[in-house]
């Protein structure tokens, strides 16, 4: 399970492959090609995961419990291989809205306080 | 056996399938004498080797000019010829990986190589593609085999 000793090692970065691919999966489930796409959307370029980084971070986001996979279609570009899509779990999204809160109060501007 | 392809599933056919196509598609177009920017729709029935009757559908904006049409196809042949290179070398490493790495990293290499396809990529962009896909399947496949290590010593 999750615990805030973690929580604390993800945010050492500025922004981290796990975090970005926590906020994305947020607006619903997808697969490691799809979401290196959906955050560099998000992210208007600014961060571009590549594949040493993508399906690393999503294994060790399922490995604490933050995400689910479950095998897709299997199609014949892919070799007949299934894809695998991610889903964000209720104790991910707990996490991913920290990380929100606690990245929006690091970006307040220092006069705001 | 009658099947019916449409053009975009080119890359269904064999090499020698389409060996077979083009050179039925050169002699039909020298034969017809088309004219350069000429466009025609063609519905053309070819015998394969195998016997299989093969109705293959080719758009309207396809070049009708002989020499046009030839490099096309000859560029579509090309292609298609790399993409089956890049995918039969991503598969042979599909028994040296864990089945997810298998499924997850050389499925989704598979089709950003079809996507490169597609776009017209140079070769030299595709084996690139697949060469980084190498180096990252192993070095995901270490770290998957140190985080299964550090799991069960964990668990002890």
């Amino acid at each position: 399970m999750y615990n805030s000793s973690r929580f604390e090692e993800t945010m050492d970065a500025p922004v981290t492959a796990k975090a970005a691919l926590l906020q994305v999966l947020i607006s619903g489930p997808g697969y490691g090609l799809e979401l290196i796409e959906r955050v560099s959307a998000h992210t208007k370029g600014a961060l571009v995961l590549g594949q040493g980084s993508v399906y690393p971070a999503l294994r060790e986001l399922e490995r604490e419990g933050l995400v689910k996979s479950y095998p897709g279609e299997a199609t014949p570009e892919r070799g007949g291989r299934p894809r695998i899509y991610y889903k964000i779990t209720a104790e991910g999204r707990r996490v991913a809205a920290e990380q929100r809160t606690t990245m929006l109060a690091v970006a307040q501007p220092l006069g705001a306080h | 056996m009658d099947r019916k392809r449409p053009f975009s599933q080119w890359e269904d056919l064999t090499l020698v399938q389409r060996e077979h196509i083009l050179a039925k598609i050169d002699s039909a177009l020298v034969a017809q004498d088309l004219r350069k920017g000429d466009s025609v729709s063609v519905r053309a029935l070819f015998e394969l080797d195998n016997g299989e009757t093969l109705e293959l559908e080719i758009p309207s904006s396809w070049p009708a000019n002989s020499e046009l049409g030839w490099g096309y196809m000859e560029n579509r042949f090309h292609a298609s010829k790399t993409l089956d290179q890049a995918c039969a070398l991503l598969d042979s490493v599909e028994l040296l990986v864990p089945p997810r790495i298998r499924d997850e990293e050389l499925g989704d290499a598979r089709e950003i190589v079809y996507r490169l396809v597609r776009e017209g990529a140079p070769r030299w962009k595709i084996f690139l593609k697949v060469a980084t896909t190498f180096f990252w399947v192993g070095v995901n496949t270490i770290r998957e085999v140190i985080a299964g290590l550090a799991g069960q010593k964990a668990k002890k």
